[in-house]
Parts: C-alpha cells; sequence; structure tokens
C-alpha cells in the first residue's frame, strides 16, 4: 500500500531530476530516470510497435529527446515527469512506425499487432494491469494467464497442470481477488 | 448486497464465471444460482472490472541487458553532436584553422571537455549498472562526405563477443550490397589493412546483432563499410567508424 504523500514527492523528486538534466547534467540523473522507466518504456514500446528491436529503439530515442527538451518544453507544473517521458515515447514509437524500414513484410492483417493504447492514461492502465499481474503468486498467475491467454477452461488447466479441479478453482478465486487488491492499490481507474 | 468473501469462496465459480473459463456444465449451473443469488451478484460486479482489465496488459517483455549502455551512449552522442561546430562539406582544412582562432577556442575546450566526460562518462556507466559482461561500447561517427550514426555494444558470449549495433539514417543500400562491420587493429591503414570482419547486415536503421572473436582490446576501432558480395576483404569506403570507449582489462 502507497503511504500518503509518498506519490507527491517521488512526482518532486522525479521533475528534480528532469531539471538536472535541463541544467547540463546528461549522466546520473539521466540514468537514474532510465533505471525507473526502462522496463515500462519498453513494454510500451513492444506494444505500440510489435517488435522488440523497434522497442529498444524507441527507449533509446525518447531519452534522446527527454535530454534535447528537458530545457525547453518540460513544465512540472503542467505534467509529471512520467506523463512527459509516455509524450515522448508515443511520439518517437510514431516517428519509428512511419519509417519505411519499420514496415512489417506481411500485409497489415497478417501482422498480430498488439492493441495500441491512445492517451497517455490508457498507457500508464496498461504498465498497472502489468505490474498487478507480476505481483500475484506464480500459482494464482499461472491459472489466470491460462484462462486469459490460452482460453483454457478450469478443467483443461486442471488437466494441464495435474492439479485438482477444486484446487484450480480456489487459486482462480483468491488469484482473481488479489488481483483487484493489487490494482486498487496501484490506482487503477476502472474498477 | 454487500460482498461476502466466504459466501463467494463457497462458489468460488465466481472467478471462472467472470473469466469465461468454466467448463459448460459448471457455468450453467452457475447462471442458476447467480440468477437468484445476491451476494454471487455482488461478487461478479466486483470481479468483472478485473476481467476487463486483463487484456489491457502491456507485453511481459523484459528489456535486454545492454539497453541502458547503448541508451546512454545514444544520449552521449547526442551531446557531444550538440556541442560540436556545424562543417559544411569540403571545409575540413578551414575547420582545423577554426580550431586555433581565439574566438572558437571556449567551444573547442567544451567539444574537449564533452567528449572526454562521455567517454569517461560510457565507461562508469558500463561497469556500475551493467556489470561486467558489457565488454565495450562504441559511438560511431559519419566520415567526411558521409551520413548515419551508429551506436554499439559487445557483450561477452561463449567464444567471443556479442555486437548489438544500433544504426540510424545509414546510406541507402544499392542492389547486391550490404553494410559490413569490421574491427580495425593499431596498425591498419590504406594499403596495409589490420583487419577482422565482424558480420554484415543490410538495414539503414534499426538494432543489429553480430558476433566477433576479434581481440576488441587490440583491434579497438570499429568501421563500417558498405561492401558488394565476393569481395572477401574491405573494398568499400568507410562510412562510420568509432573507437571503443571502454574495453575491459581481464580480456
Amino acid at each position: 500500500m502507497s503511504v500518503p504523500g509518498a506519490a507527491d514527492r517521488l512526482v518532486a523528486e522525479e521533475a528534480d531530476l528532469v531539471a538536472q538534466i535541463a541544467a547540463g547534467d546528461g549522466g546520473a540523473p539521466l540514468v537514474e530516470l532510465y533505471r525507473r522507466y526502462e522496463r515500462r518504456l519498453f513494454r510500451f514500446g513492444v506494444q505500440q510497435l510489435g517488435n522488440n528491436g523497434l522497442a529498444e529503439e524507441m527507449v533509446q530515442e525518447t531519452f534522446v529527446r527527454l535530454w534535447r527538451t528537458a530545457a525547453g518544453r518540460f513544465d512540472a507544473e503542467k505534467a509529471s515527469v512520467q506523463t512527459y517521458l509516455y509524450v515522448i515515447a508515443r511520439s518517437a514509437a510514431a516517428d519509428i512506425r512511419k519509417r519505411p524500414s519499420s514496415r512489417p513484410l506481411l500485409p497489415v492483417e497478417d501482422v498480430d499487432m498488439p492493441p495500441q493504447p491512445d492517451t497517455v492514461d490508457q498507457i500508464l492502465d496498461s504498465m498497472i494491469v502489468r505490474e498487478a499481474l507480476e505481483s500475484l503468486g506464480s500459482g494464482h498467475a499461472q491459472v489466470i494467464h491460462l484462462a486469459q491467454d490460452e482460453g483454457l477452461t478450469q478443467s483443461q488447466i486442471a488437466e494441464r497442470l495435474g492439479l485438482p479441479l477444486g484446487t484450480v478453482k480456489t487459486r482462480m478465486f483468491h488469484g482473481m481477488r488479489a488481483m483487484r487488491v493489487a490494482l486498487a492499490e496501484r490506482g487503477f481507474r476502472a474498477l | 448486497m454487500p460482498y461476502d468473501v466466504n459466501h463467494a469462496l463457497e462458489h468460488a465459480d465466481v472467478a471462472g464465471w467472470v473469466l469465461g473459463a468454466l467448463d459448460p456444465a459448471d457455468a450453467q449451473v452457475f447462471e442458476t444460482h447467480l440468477g437468484s443469488c445476491q451476494v454471487c451478484q455482488a461478487a461478479v460486479a466486483e470481479l468483472e472490472p478485473v476481467a476487463r482489465s486483463l487484456p489491457l496488459a502491456a507485453p511481459a517483455a523484459e528489456p535486454p541487458a545492454d539497453l541502458q549502455a547503448r541508451t546512454v551512449a545514444a544520449v552521449q552522442y547526442a551531446i557531444m553532436a550538440a556541442a560540436r561546430p556545424e562543417q559544411a562539406p569540403g571545409q575540413a582544412s578551414r575547420w582545423w584553422h577554426l580550431h586555433w582562432s581565439s574566438r572558437f577556442m571556449p567551444l573547442v575546450t567544451a567539444v574537449t571537455a564533452a567528449a572526454v566526460t562521455a567517454a569517461a562518462f560510457i565507461g562508469v556507466q558500463l561497469f556500475a549498472f551493467t556489470g561486467p559482461a558489457v565488454a565495450a561500447s562504441y559511438v560511431l561517427s559519419p566520415q567526411p562526405g558521409q551520413a548515419g550514426s551508429a551506436t554499439a555494444t559487445a557483450r561477452d558470449v561463449a567464444g567471443g563477443y556479442q555486437i548489438k549495433l544500433t544504426a540510424r539514417d545509414l546510406p541507402k543500400l544499392g542492389p547486391g550490397e550490404f553494410f559490413e562491420c569490421w574491427y580495425a587493429g593499431p596498425d591498419s591503414r590504406p594499403g596495409h589493412p589490420d583487419l577482422i570482419s565482424g558480420g554484415t547486415f543490410s538495414g539503414s536503421d534499426g538494432t543489429f546483432t553480430m558476433w566477433t572473436a576479434a581481440e576488441l582490446g587490440t583491434f579497438r576501432v570499429m568501421e563500417i563499410t558498405v561492401e558488394r558480395a565476393g569481395a572477401g576483404s574491405q573494398q568499400g569506403q568507410v562510412i562510420l567508424s568509432g573507437t571503443a570507449q571502454h574495453v575491459r582489462d581481464d580480456d
């Protein structure tokens, strides 16, 4: 559970990191922000571009653009660093997607492109759901994954995992309850 | 009707119901129960948004370990490029004179300081944040009259190094042409090549993975050329070049 005020302190701390970058320090402050957002931005890139290599490029380009624009465009009064980074990342992903060499060789209808969030709020929601899933115990996460992503029924899951059907039912129940708590703790809006 | 976890646990099928994972017979039984049980209706109302959230989850992909080093290198390259004075094609000889005029000395000092800082910084970052598995990092700059840029990292793998090179805006290749990566030794010069091929690739933009067994501590300069099939040695002009910013000493 987050401590009241901790989120505000985090926002202020990250705004200070960007202020240091804006003042010309492209070293430790930038690396600290990178470490905080690397995984989320990379996953956002995979989601947007459907390709790990392009996502890596998007992450690099996001931090290059952060360095270039920190002094003139970032305003801590108007947006958090998190929001600002995702706005940059979305723009970088759009530019990479437009590039001829990024286009898939297959016809678009044959490419299994993941859904692409349109707004920063949707991007944040997708990161929250992923992090909440990863906070679950492995047994709970596993049965939810098999039902959600592989479309298995509970008896098929029981057979796959070699578990009694009743165990699958209770794991699924407790897993979904834990998921609800994890989403609520992270501020997921649509509960 | 308030949510009652004990009652819901007696009807644990509520989770399978919202996920659509109940077997047909169980689904039929639960649907009948649900029609008359307000406690389970409340449980469904609580868990349905959770089920709807699951497809939103971002991919579970993990960034590669050397992405931080490449990102830091890309930013440092941008910093150096921003500090570098604009140079028009064909002005190389004049640029030398500009360096030493008092008017440009502060700029020269700034560029030099940025380069030294970047080199030191990249080395520090590689050790401090990615561990010893990253053996070297490169920032490749275009040679006179050429375009494009690249960053690269070398990581230890069995029998040599894995090279990940991120290229931007390299020239368009003609039919039968490809880019080739080379490692140049200290005595390599025109007419007396001391080179090891480090792999080939064909995209003007993107991240490319190659492998080499070259001794990076000796063959410190990475070069990119445009080659054609059948040449077997470096025939094309060097378009990008960069020296290893950091090579681990225990190689």
